[in-house]
């Protein structure tokens, strides 16, 4: 039988229950930030020059993964704004933009207000490093983001619809000075019922003002013309059709030329349109007016559809060169009377890209005419083709030179530094079992084929021009082949890998960075100059080291 | 966050203790190694006592934070002392403290792990105004070692690093007599609180490659862990 409980033990557990109780409640208390608990999911991964940076979009942050001296991974981490909507590496490959959009809290929301940003992370540095440029001129977010290639201007424009703000009006445009000198300037562009859809960057042109640095605002229905230079000049819209057509040409590709650097007069820009048998040529001639300049209009018919074309100077002068597969032809127009003239291909080809300048220097032979290379043929045995532009009207048939490339090329792509004589050339429809990419040497006209063994292989190019990489996404393989030797070194990591990126290290020596994709993003470092499996280093969690107090 | 299997026995333990409301009688014994007055209650008559139970701290530090939700880090307690009387309601007591728990998380989608186990001296001054009820002050130096793990399929091997380091708690506390004076084995409710302290751990997690392949293992440093922090601690003690 129990015995009564003594009112002096009573009272002990009356002080010793309650602070347990209130010790369990206290210990309850405190917690970490939400972004703990916030998976890693597919950060979007960019090779810059000295790093890697993962865009970690749940953190609000940037993280450059660096390799030091020693080849050990080093980590800094970046604040991006909150909302990021666009994402564009500069063209000069240094550095990373990111537009946010910003918050705009409501009533009681511990989130502090933030105007949209333009992050600027600079991969140029060891480590890196980050800095911003406030878009308070912008009350609702833009998501759309673009990059001059000189990396002086960024133009933040609605990409897509109207985003998350009430009312969008797609022709504003923010033209955003990224040396600092100017104020974000916002513009809104003169529009006859369209938007834009493509912003393109025009290379220097000399017009009558000066070098000018145009923009130009591809709609669906017109160009328009902006100098970046000063925004604040009228921008010129150039229409498509004229008022009365029902339908509407739609360009698929823009391309410039400036001349004679000396003249102020001949500057063009010269359009190809979908689906459309025509071309069209802008002159950019003086003229009255604040911009002085305006574009005289030429058309020509080049007898079929054309899928690419280039300013390309020719025995006969400047011309606008159209590939036209259909016809198995290429069609040089005269720019000043639009006459054509016809040249006859060994096969259909769909692409084109101008080699003169590493053509001459490995030849070691003065300016001249340019070279072109054909590619992307329509049949697997076409391979890819020299097209001598020196002897374009006056031999044409013997203009023509071809290379035997077992397979379509699809891709064509530079090397850098003194290697910038060979081309890399990826190729479709290979063996039955493997695949295959050429190292197309421009001087001696070769191509060096490198077998794979599987056909979906992906290729990389060295920054430095010293090497080529291939792997597989989600394979163990890689390999690195010399260039221009063809030396092949095979490597092996742990962990499937998801993507590569040789970066400079701090000492300024090369190292490959391979991304492996898991529940977090691990990395395996190898030096890119004695690429060795037992020099790796394995890096795991790497974005989960963050502090994240800025929540 | 979770505890051993040992401190979850003694949590049950301690919840039958409480719902029995087996407590104390008004034939009360004194505290133990404590007189009061002559008979059994003469010092050094209970010397021994052996306390089972549960800490839990709070560890603010932002380096806890992959590792739990919250800031609550639980460990099973374990303490066994030995006590001599120094005057009518006081005493003074030696003993071993050995505590050890983990706690579990998801930071970032990848499963994470933190254990930590103290070994420590405990030196107890006891004062007993009541037969039924102590008060207690401790100080208990020790040697702490943890170990940090953090798992993703990312790498081949999961991250995990290793520390040891000195510790040192200071604590103030009571306990009140649960069972009645004629056992001849007091049940004691001891319940503590105070301050652990042991200085901050550079976290530098690498994966746990064998040894041939050690050079190859890249460290992934998180935030100094910092595993000292206010505690509370409750157990149930055996004095004979």
């Amino acid at each position: 039988m129990n015995q009564p409980r003594s009112p002096r033990a009573t009272a002990a557990l009356r002080v010793l229950v309650p602070l347990l109780c209130l010790g369990l409640a206290a210990l309850g208390c405190g917690g970490r930030s939400p972004t703990w608990s916030a998976p890693v999911g597919s950060a979007q991964a960019i090779g810059l020059t000295n790093a890697v940076v993962l865009v970690d979009l749940p953190a609000h942050r940037a993280v450059a993964l660096g390799v030091d001296p020693s080849g050990a991974l080093a980590e800094t981490a970046l604040p991006t704004g909150h909302g990021v909507v666009a994402t564009a590496v500069g063209p000069k490959g240094g550095r990373l933009y990111v537009l946010s959009a910003g918050h705009q809290g409501g009533l009681g929301d511990p989130q502090a207000e933030e105007a949209p940003r333009l992050t600027i992370i600079d991969g140029t540095t060891t480590p890196a490093t980050s800095h911003d440029i406030p878009l308070d001129v912008l009350s609702d977010p833009l998501d759309g983001l673009a990059i001059d290639p000189t990396e002086h201007w960024a133009v933040v424009y609605a990409a897509s619809g109207t985003g998350t703000a009430f009312v969008t009006n797609p022709n504003e445009l923010v033209i955003v000075d990224l040396t600092g000198a100017k104020p974000p300037q916002p513009v809104v562009l003169h529009s006859f019922g369209g938007h834009p859809e493509r912003l393109i960057f025009a290379p220097p042109l000399t017009l009558p003002a000066g070098l000018t640095h145009l923009l130009v605002v591809q709609s669906d229905q017109d160009f328009t013309l902006l100098a970046l230079d000063d925004p604040t000049k009228p921008d010129i819209t150039v229409r498509l059709a004229d008022a009365t057509a029902v339908t509407r040409p739609h360009p698929a590709e823009v391309v410039f030329d400036d001349g004679d650097p000396v003249m102020t007069d001949d500057a063009r820009i010269g359009v190809r349109f979908d689906a459309q048998t025509s071309v069209m040529t802008l002159q950019l001639e003086p003229a009255a007016g604040p911009s002085g300049y305006a574009p005289t209009i030429n058309v020509a018919d080049v007898g079929g559809v054309p899928s690419a074309i280039a300013f390309v100077r020719t025995d006969g002068g400047l011309r606008l060169s159209a590939l036209v597969p259909g016809r198995s032809a290429a069609v040089l127009v005269d720019p000043a009377t639009t006459t054509t003239s016809v040249v006859a291909l060994p096969a259909g080809y769909r692409s084109l890209s101008l080699v003169t300048a590493p053509a001459v220097a490995s030849a070691g032979a003065a300016a001249g005419p340019d070279l072109a290379l054909l590619w992307n043929g329509t049949t697997p045995l076409a391979g890819v083709a020299f097209w001598e532009l020196g002897r374009a009207s006056g031999l044409p048939f013997r203009s023509i030179e071809t290379v035997g490339i077992n397979g379509v090329v699809t891709d064509v792509r530079d090397v850098a530094g003194q290697n910038d004589a060979l081309k890399v050339l990826s190729t479709s429809g290979g063996t039955a079992t493997g695949g295959a990419f050429f190292v197309l040497d421009l001087g001696a006209r070769t191509a060096t084929p490198l077998l794979t063994a599987t056909p979906d292989v992906t290729l990389s190019v060295s920054p430095t021009g010293a090497r080529v990489w291939a792997f597989q996404v989600g394979g163990l393989g890689l390999a690195s082949t010399e260039l221009p030797s063809g030396r092949v070194h095979s490597l092996t990591v742990d962990t499937p890998a998801s993507a590569l990126f040789e970066i400079t290290r701090a000492d300024g020596g090369q190292s490959l960075v391979v991304l492996h994709e898991g529940v977090g993003v691990g990395a395996t470092v190898f030096d890119a100059d004695k690429p060795n499996e037992a020099g790796r280093r394995i890096y795991g969690a790497l974005l989960t080291e963050g502090s994240y107090d800025d929540q | 966050m979770t505890i051993s299997n040992g401190a979850r026995a003694a949590l049950l333990a301690l919840a039958l203790v409480t719902n029995r409301g087996g407590v104390a009688h008004a034939a009360d014994e004194p505290a133990p190694a404590i007189a009061q007055g002559s008979g059994d209650g003469a010092p050094g008559s209970r010397p021994w006592q052996v306390a089972a139970g549960v800490r839990a701290a709070l560890f603010r530090g932002r380096g806890y934070d992959p590792f739990s939700t919250n800031d609550a880090f639980t460990q099973f307690s374990a303490t066994a002392t030995w006590a001599v009387a120094t005057g009518r309601a006081l005493a003074t007591a030696v003993g071993v403290g050995w505590e050890s728990g983990s706690a579990d998380a998801q930071a970032r989608g990848a499963d994470t792990n933190l254990s930590l186990t103290r070994l420590a001296l405990v030196l107890e001054e006891r004062f007993a105004p009541r037969p039924w009820a102590f008060a207690f002050a401790r100080v208990s130096p020790g040697w702490l070692r943890g170990t940090a793990s953090l798992d993703d399929p990312a790498v081949a091997a999961p991250l995990r690093t290793t520390f040891s380091t000195f510790s040192f708690d200071a604590s103030a506390g009571a306990a009140a007599r649960l069972n009645p004076r004629a056992s001849r084995v007091g049940f004691w409710l001891v319940g503590d609180a105070g301050y652990g302290w042991a200085p901050d751990q550079h976290l530098a997690l690498a994966p746990a490659l064998s040894a041939a392949d050690h050079d190859k293992a890249g460290a992934t440093t998180l935030a100094d862990l910092a595993p000292r922090g206010v505690f509370l601690r409750f157990a149930v003690a055996l004095a004979f």
